[in-house]
């Protein structure tokens, strides 16, 4: 516990200011009965990000304009999906400094700042955070240097600290977690230090580790580790750098894994590298492996698969299914059963030379090795290392159907560096990676939201864009899609057409995902561009 | 002209800093954010560094660095890194790899380790010997950059025109090579922030010029007179690239005497004063 090496300013309680509830497992269950709130990274367990409010609609978009705005207090760009409940805003600011804002005016209220070495420089990543968790009273926050945290949400004060992880192998967090009945669940980013990957489950109330699923072997008996040749799984990957999601019916957690090291040279670790670049299901009690899905074996562009997986329920074939869907880095949309994870739809939604097509189980099927795999003078290959998707967050309608994503179009050369590894942060090759990129073709890549039929992945409308934008996209019930383009236009399209129908230059780039929430019935969205908050709303 | 300004900003230069370089750097997690301030430059180890350490430096400038500075170094979108480390010293490389400067985003994907040996690489390329020497003669060459109005679009210290790029330090980061080639087809490969776009407004009006900002909704433009064009792209009924094409015009016609003793003045450009 290093509670003393934390501090709290509490700058201001005022008794007009809305008074905290409690937020019971059950409320976050029902989330979709609370549009006013969003209380949780991705709106939802499905992580839908669909918002329920309607007072925004095409009609009256024209009228957006900025309600209030926050700074934050520190430089370095903000990345958080803030949480709203019951008027109150939870924000996060890099590295790992959380801030509870009045929703209504953005005043803020509190701030808690822990205290991160200062000579820590994560490999691979760069030290932000982008949201909270919230469970009864607490908030839970996983900072940079792997602890996960439990303040109190009235106050910010440190109710518990635990250790995750030790900095010194290569982990670093920069997550939401997620919270789920009496549970807070975590993973860990690092891939290109060497981390090991795995998912945790504590106990919310005392922040005792419950149970811990390791995605890649640990021994030569573990499940996968006849796919690493030579023991390669000892060099770890399949981090669970991005946050999950829940199916509390089934029990089930859905979270995405990140790439095998070394990342570029795969000859080394020959097979399909299990758990890496994979869905894992797992029971929410046990951490046991229900399923998984690995959508690229044996990957060497670094196209991790931590998107954010999408549940939703859909009729497939005349026949009702329960499905997730993952717009995944390596530029295929898929969807599968979340009950069997069976495979249903895999179809590209962005330029990709490095396969022909999936089979019918939904593995790829790849070009030639020598048109696709790394070499010394670099290979040209679509998508770019950062891929066609990232970390920020797709969205999904149930009104609508369709699941909207912020396509990147484009290029990159990929070279393959040495093969040795040496585990861990202190010593990592090419920080972990056995090779690198250099930008593709100038000025070729792109961005554009698409909407796509959810079981299909057919494209019903895409919204073109200039620059490389990195902006989730929201959807709401009023018939609105929101994202940003490259410069920092934050805009508004029509959600079942794509027409753009109010856009506001922010003045920085826009590197988070929006959200929607109101206070007194009033609708609000929020992104934030550079160091500061926007919120917009209806005169 | 509906949705059309023009906006003169007599006697100022404004700094933009030009497109973006897509494709990003290897930023697994995102593109990268402004420098951070972690990082700080240590006592230099590149004293101790192993040719196994300059060889995985070699591979990781291949890798990270060259798409911007040329596998040699020689400098591409980015500058000159021959002799940079006579002028920057160990930790001073370091810092600018570990915290970028200017257009060059920080690199986070390197521990403090891999970055010495990307540093160790770079002074391997000082050591090589300094970049190839000019063969005109500098004096000689400025007379050259004078009769020819040089100085209308560009400016060397606190002198001459803003159209073109500033030249007070091109001799530091620009081999000769690059100016041969550049002098004979400027348009070839223009330097970042000088791309010349066309277009026509609903209404016919037609302006060329260098696209100094655009996003999904506008476009800026400067033209030679260095005015400043602002549009709306709802307003535009085209909006053209012109590959290959430049406000700067092609010198390819001067004399080999005359051509070597530019060359030889622009290598002679190094800020000293």
């Amino acid at each position: 516990m290093r509670a003393a090496k934390y501090f709290v300013i509490v700058l201001a309680l005022s008794g007009a200011l809305p008074s905290f509830a409690q937020v019971p497992y059950e409320r976050l269950m029902k989330s979709d009965a609370e549009p006013q709130n969003w209380m949780m990274y991705g709106g939802n367990y499905g992580s839908q990000r669909f918002s329920g409010l309607k007072e925004m609609t095409p009609q009256n978009a024209k009228d957006l304009r900025v309600a209030w705005a926050y700074q934050m207090r520190g430089g370095g760009i903000m990345e958080s999906s803030p949480l709203i409940v019951d008027g109150i805003m939870y924000v996060t600011e890099p590295p790992s400094n959380v801030t509870a804002l009045d929703a209504r005016t953005g005043k803020p209220l509190w701030h808690y700042v822990p205290v991160v070495p200062r000579d820590f420089v994560p490999v691979g990543l760069f030290p932000t955070n982008r949201g909270v968790a919230i469970l009864g009273d607490k908030l839970y926050l996983a900072t940079i240097d792997d602890h996960l945290i439990a303040l109190d949400a009235k106050s910010g004060l440190v109710r518990w600290n635990s250790l995750i992880a030790d900095k010194a192998d290569g982990y670093a967090i920069t997550q939401a977690p997620l919270a789920i009945n009496g549970k807070i669940v975590v993973g860990v980013g690092g891939g290109e230090a060497g981390a090991h990957g795995f998912l945790s489950c504590y106990d919310a109330n005392d922040g005792k580790l419950l149970w811990r699923f390791y995605t890649v072997p640990r021994s030569a008996s573990d499940p996968g580790a006849d796919t690493w040749a030579d023991g390669s799984w000892s060099n770890g990957g399949g981090t669970t750098w991005n946050t999950g999601s829940y199916d509390p019916v089934l029990n089930v957690i859905y979270w995405g894994t990140g790439n095998p090291v070394p990342d570029w040279n795969g000859e080394g670790r020959m097979g399909d590298n299990l758990f890496t670049c994979a869905l894992i299901a797992l029971d929410a009690d046990t951490g046991k492996m229900k399923w998984y899905f690995q959508f690229s074996p044996h990957e060497t562009h670094d196209w991790d698969s931590s998107e954010p997986p999408i549940l939703f329920d859909a009729t497939v074939n005349g026949k009702a299914r329960k499905l997730v869907a993952l717009a995944n880095r390596n530029a295929f949309y898929y969807v599968l059963d979340r009950e069997t994870g069976e495979f249903i739809t895999g179809v590209p939604f962005a330029k990709q030379t490095w396969a022909k097509g999936l089979d019918a189980k939904g593995r790829p099927i790849k070009m030639a090795a020598e048109l696709i795999e790394p070499s010394a003078e670099g290979t040209l290959v679509y998508p770019t290392l950062t891929g066609a998707i990232n970390w920020t967050s797709p969205c999904y309608s149930p009104i609508t159907g369709l699941f909207y994503v912020n396509a990147r179009d484009g290029g990159a050369y990929y070279v393959k560096g040495e093969r040795k590894f040496e585990k861990n942060n202190s010593n990592g090759v090419v920080g972990g990676g056995g090779g690198g990129m250099r930008p593709g073709p100038a000025d070729e890549t792109t961005t554009s939201i698409r909407a796509l039929d959810g079981v299909t992945g057919v494209k019903k409308w895409e919204y073109k864009m200039v620059g490389d934008s990195w902006t989730g996209t929201l959807v709401t019930a009023g018939g609105l899609v929101f994202s940003a383009d490259a410069a920092g236009n934050f805009f508004a399209l029509n959600a079942d057409t794509g027409e753009p129908l109010w856009h506001l230059l922010l003045g920085s780039s826009v590197r988070s995902n929006p959200v929607s929430y109101a206070v007194d019935g009033k609708q609000y969205v929020v992104d934030s561009a550079g160091n500061t908050l926007f919120v917009f709303s209806l005169p | 002209m509906i949705g059309f300004r023009s906006l003169c900003l007599a006697g100022s230069l404004l700094i933009f800093s030009g497109a973006a370089l897509s494709g990003s750097h290897a930023s697994p997690q995102g593109p990268p954010p402004p420098a951070p301030a972690a990082g700080a430059p240590q006592e230099s180890p590149v004293a101790k560094l192993t040719p196994d350490d300059i060889a995985t430096g070699k591979q990781i400038f291949a890798a990270q660095c060259a798409g911007c500075h040329g596998f040699d170094g020689s400098g591409q979108l980015g500058p000159n890194l021959h002799g940079v480390g006579a002028r920057r010293g160990d930790a001073g490389i370091f810092s600018v790899v570990r915290n970028g400067t200017g257009a060059m985003p920080p690199v986070m994907s390197l521990n403090d380790q891999r970055v010495w040996q990307v540093v160790g690489f770079v002074r391997t390329l000082g050591d090589a010997g300094p970049m190839e020497a000019a063969k005109g003669d500098p004096v000689k060459g400025e007379a050259v950059y004078d009769a020819n109005g040089c100085a209308v679009c560009h400016a060397i210290g606190m002198s001459g025109g803003g159209v073109g790029p500033q030249l007070t330090t091109v001799g530091r980061a620009r081999p000769p090579k690059y100016f041969y080639d550049f002098l004979r087809d400027p348009g070839k490969n223009p330097p970042p922030g000088y791309e010349l776009v066309r277009v026509v407004t609903k209404d016919g009006h037609e302006v060329t010029g260098i696209r100094v900002a655009e996003d999904t909704y506008t476009i800026v433009l400067r033209d030679v007179g260095e005015h400043f064009h602002s549009f709306d792209k709802t307003n535009l009924k085209t909006i053209e690239p012109q590959p290959g094409k430049t406000v700067m015009p092609s010198y390819g016609n001067l004399s080999a005497t005359d051509m070597d003793n530019l060359v030889a003045y622009l290598s002679s450009l190094k800020g000293a004063q």
